[in-house]
C-alpha cells in the first residue's frame, strides 16, 4: 500500500482489511441456485413405485434441465430420505467436463457428447450411457405493443434472426397474421451471449427449416449477424421485456414467467402451434431414436399438433459405476426420473417423454451397474 | 513534511517479553510477505502456462480479432473488442465516480457536522457490502430500463458528439450503462479512501490557510487537495482496478457484442472478465485455454495500470515535498 501517504497507516490498513472482508464476502455469494420450484405441482403421488437406495450422488450440467431435476431430487428425497442427490446447473459443457474429471457422478447435457468428449469420458469412467430424461419447448418470445397473438413461419423466424427482416410489418410476417395490425416498429433481436443448449436447439431448428436464410450454422454459440446478447434465458427474457419490438428465444417457463408474448410457429403440416407440453411431446414422437438413445430432434415433425422447436436433455452416467453403492442410487434416481418423475413435467413447463421413448429410457436406466 | 514516528518513541518497560516477541513477530510478518508474493507468482505462472497454447494457435490475431469462437473449426478468437470494452467501461466509471467520491469525501471531512458525516460515511461504506451479482441484477431489472430515457436525452442534447449518438435509436444495455453500474460499485472504495486521506491533512495546514483569510473552498484547494494528491491517485487506481476486473455485474448488464465502437449509448460491448464469466460454462477444452489467455491480458492491463499509478504517486509525492 505504498500509494497511500505514510502517516497513519495503521488505520488505513484496518480500513483496507475491512473492505477486503466486505468484498470477499460479497464475491463469495454468487449464488445461482434457482428457487426450487414450488411443491404444488406434485399432485401425482411421486412415491408410488420408487425403488430406494441409500447414499449420496452428485451431478452437474444443463441449466435447461435444472428446474425439473431439482423437483425430482425433492420428490425422490421425500420417498427415500436416506438418499442425497445434488445437482448444480453449471451448463452442459461444464457438466460434461466435471463428469469426465470425475468430480460428479452424473452429468446433465442438452446435447450428446462429441466423439472426442465421449472418448475422454470413457477413458476415465468406462462406457457411458446417454439417457434422455426430459424435454421442453423453446418459446419464441416477443414484445410488441398491441400485438398479443403472433404467428410466425420458420422462414420468418430465420429471416428475423438473420437480420433480413427488420420491421414488424414485413410481408413475411404480415402474410401469416391476417387480421392483426402490425406496427412498423424496428425488430430488436435478442440472443444468448453465453454458450447454451437452448441456442444449439434453436439454431439447429433454423438451419434445418430454412437453410437459405439462416447461413450461420448451429451450435451452442453461433456468429449472430444482428441483435444484442444477454446472459442466460432470464437475461434474454429481461432484455425482450424491456424493449418494444424485441424478439428472443428461451425455455417456455421464462417467457411465461415474464408474461411475454409467445409466437405460434408453423409446423411441417402447416398448422400454427404454441410450445405447450403436449405439442412438444407430439413433436418428440417424430424424433430419431438410435439404439444408443442419442435422440436427434426432428425439426419438421409430423402431426398437426407438433411444436417444431424443442430440445431434449440427457443424463450422462457411467454404465458400470465403480462404487457399487453409488451405482445402486444412481440407477434408482434415474429410473425414478424417467419413470414416475415424468408426471411432474407439464406443471413446470417441461414436456414428458413420449411413451415409446420413455420405455427405452427406463430400460437404459435399469441397465446402470448391471 | 514532519511526520511523528510513533515507533521511534522509547518503549523500555517490557524489555524481556520483547526479546521473545520480536523474532516471532518477525517470522510471522516475513511469512505473510512471502506468501503474498508466492500467490502472485503462482497465479501468473498458471495463467502463462495455460495461455501459451491459445497464443500459439491464434498468433497475432489474438490481439486483433473481434470474435470469440475458440471451439469452432477453425478457431476464431481475439481480445480486441474485449480489451476495448474493458478499458472504456472502466474509464467511463472513473469519470462518473471520482468527482462524486471526492465531493462526498470533502463534504464529510470538511463541511458536514461531525455526527452527520459519520452517518453518511457509514452509508457510503455500506455500498461496498452489496454483492456484485446483486448490482448486476439490480442493473438489468431496475437501472437499465431507467437509463433508456436518460440515454435518449443525452443523445438529443449531445448527439452531435459522435460518442453520444445512437445510430439506430436504441439504447439500454450499453457501455454507458456498464459504466454507471461500475461507477456505483467503485464509489464507496474511492470515497472511503479519499475520506481517510483528507483526514490525514494536518490541522495546522488548514488553520494556516484560514488564518491567511482563505475561504473554505480556498482552504480545500490550497491546503487539503495538494497534500492529498498522491493518496487520491492511489485511491482512484484501486477503484480502477476493481472496475477493470468486475465480472458478473458487467456480464449481466452488457449486451455482449464484439464490436470496437465508441458509440457508448448503443447496446453492445463486452469486457474480458464478463466474457470469461459468460463463456466458461459451455466452452470446450481449448475454449477454456483461450479464456485463460484473455485473463492473462487482463492481468497485464491491471499490472500496467498499477505501475503507471505508482509512477504518478511517486512523482506527485516528490512535487508535494518540493523536490524537482
Amino acid at each position: 500500500m505504498n500509494i497511500i501517504p505514510n502517516s497513519n497507516r495503521g488505520r488505513l490498513v484496518a480500513v483496507a482489511l475491512l473492505f477486503l472482508a466486505l468484498v470477499a464476502g460479497a464475491c463469495g455469494s454468487d449464488n445461482n441456485a434457482s428457487s426450487g420450484s414450488s411443491g404444488d405441482t406434485t399432485t401425482m403421488a411421486p412415491s408410488a413405485k420408487v425403488e430406494c437406495a441409500a447414499g449420496s450422488i452428485s451431478g452437474a450440467g444443463s441449466t435447461f434441465a435444472q428446474t425439473i431435476v431439482q423437483q425430482w431430487i425433492k420428490d425422490f428425497y421425500a420417498a427415500c430420505p436416506s438418499a442425497t442427490v445434488n445437482y448444480q446447473g453449471v451448463g452442459s459443457g461444464a457438466g460434461i467436463q466435471q463428469f469426465t474429471a470425475g468430480t460428479v457422478d452424473f452429468a446433465g447435457s442438452d446435447v450428446a457428447m462429441k466423439p472426442e468428449e465421449e472418448a475422454a469420458a470413457v477413458a476415465k469412467n468406462g462406457p457411458v450411457l446417454h439417457i434422455p430424461w426430459t424435454a421442453g419447448g423453446i418459446a419464441v418470445e416477443y414484445n410488441l405493443k398491441g400485438v398479443t397473438d403472433l404467428k410466425l413461419t420458420a422462414e420468418a423466424i430465420a429471416g428475423i434472426f438473420a437480420g433480413k427482416i427488420t420491421k414488424w410489418d414485413d410481408t413475411a410476417i404480415k402474410s401469416a397474421n391476417s387480421g392483426v395490425t402490425l406496427p412498423s416498429t424496428a425488430i430488436q433481436v435478442v440472443h444468448r451471449s453465453d454458450g447454451s443448449g437452448t441456442t444449439a436447439a434453436f439454431t439447429a431448428f433454423l438451419a434445418a427449416t430454412d437453410a437459405t436464410d439462416w447461413t450461420f450454422g448451429s451450435g451452442k454459440e453461433v456468429p449472430w449477424p444482428v441483435g444484442q446478447g444477454a446472459k442466460g434465458s432470464d437475461g434474454v427474457t429481461a432484455a425482450v421485456k424491456q424493449t418494444d419490438g424485441a424478439i428472443g428465444y428461451a425455455e417456455v417457463s421464462f417467457a411465461k414467467g415474464a408474461a411475454l408474448g409467445i409466437a405460434k410457429v408453423k409446423n411441417a403440416s402447416g398448422a400454427f402451434v404454441g410450445p405447450d407440453a403436449k405439442a412438444v411431446s407430439a413433436a418428440l414422437e417424430s424424433a430419431e431414436v438410435p439404439t444408443d438413445l442419442k435422440v436427434k430432434i426432428n425439426y419438421k415433425p409430423a402431426g398437426a399438433a407438433a411444436y417444431p422447436i424443442s430440445t431434449t436433455s440427457f443424463v450422462i452416467v457411467p454404465k458400470t459405476p465403480t462404487d457399487a453403492a453409488k451405482a445402486k442410487l444412481l440407477k434408482a434416481f434415474v429410473a425414478y426420473a424417467v419413470g414416475t418423475g415424468q408426471n411432474v413435467a407439464p406443471g413446470i413447463e417441461y414436456a414428458p417423454l413420449p411413451t415409446a421413448l420413455q420405455k427405452q429410457a427406463v430400460t437404459a436406466a435399469q441397465s446402470i451397474g448391471a | 513534511m514532519t511526520t511523528i514516528d510513533s515507533a521511534a518513541l522509547p518503549h523500555q518497560a517490557k524489555a524481556v517479553s520483547r526479546r521473545l516477541g520480536d523474532p516471532i513477530f518477525r517470522r510471522v510478518t516475513e511469512a505473510s510477505g512471502v506468501l503474498a508474493m508466492l500467490l502472485i507468482v503462482a497465479i501468473a505462472g498458471f495463467l502463462l502456462a495455460r495461455a501459451v497454447p491459445a497464443y500459439q494457435r491464434a498468433g497475432f490475431h489474438f490481439f486483433t480479432e473481434r470474435a470469440w469462437f475458440p471451439d469452432g473449426s477453425p478457431p476464431v478468437f481475439g481480445i480486441a473488442a474485449l480489451a476495448f470494452g474493458t478499458v472504456v467501461s472502466s474509464v467511463g466509471a472513473l469519470v462518473l465516480a471520482v468527482p462524486v467520491a471526492l465531493g462526498s469525501a470533502l463534504f464529510l471531512t470538511e463541511l458536514a457536522p461531525r455526527r452527520l458525516g459519520r452517518v453518511i460515511g457509514y452509508l457510503v461504506d455500506l455500498l461496498a457490502a452489496v454483492p456484485s451479482v446483486v448490482y448486476g441484477l439490480w442493473g438489468v431489472y431496475f437501472l437499465v430500463p431507467r437509463l433508456i430515457p436518460a440515454s435518449r436525452f443525452l443523445d438529443d442534447t449531445l448527439g452531435f458528439i459522435p460518442i453520444f449518438h445512437s445510430r439506430d435509436g436504441t439504447y439500454g444495455r450499453s457501455l454507458f450503462a456498464a459504466s454507471v453500474i461500475l461507477a456505483i460499485m467503485i464509489l464507496p472504495i474511492v470515497a472511503a479512501l479519499a475520506r481517510e486521506i483528507f483526514r490525514q491533512v494536518p490541522r495546522a495546514n488548514r488553520e494556516a490557510a484560514l488564518a491567511l483569510g482563505a475561504t473554505r473552498w480556498e482552504t480545500m484547494r490550497l491546503a487539503v487537495l495538494p497534500y492529498s494528491r498522491s493518496g487520491i491517485v492511489g485511491a482512484v487506481m484501486l477503484g480502477l482496478g476493481r472496475a477493470l476486473g468486475e465480472t458478473i455485474a458487467v456480464a449481466l448488464v452488457l449486451a455482449s457484442s464484439f464490436k470496437v465502437d465508441l458509440h457508448i449509448l448503443e447496446p453492445g460491448g463486452n469486457s474480458i472478465a464478463a466474457n470469461i464469466a459468460t463463456k466458461f460454462g459451455e466452452s470446450g477444452a481449448f475454449g477454456r485455454e483461450a479464456l485463460i489467455a484473455s485473463g492473462l491480458v487482463l492481468f497485464a492491463i491491471t499490472l500496467v495500470v498499477n505501475v503507471v499509478a505508482r509512477g504518478v504517486v511517486y512523482r506527485s509525492g516528490l512535487a508535494a515535498e518540493g523536490k524537482p
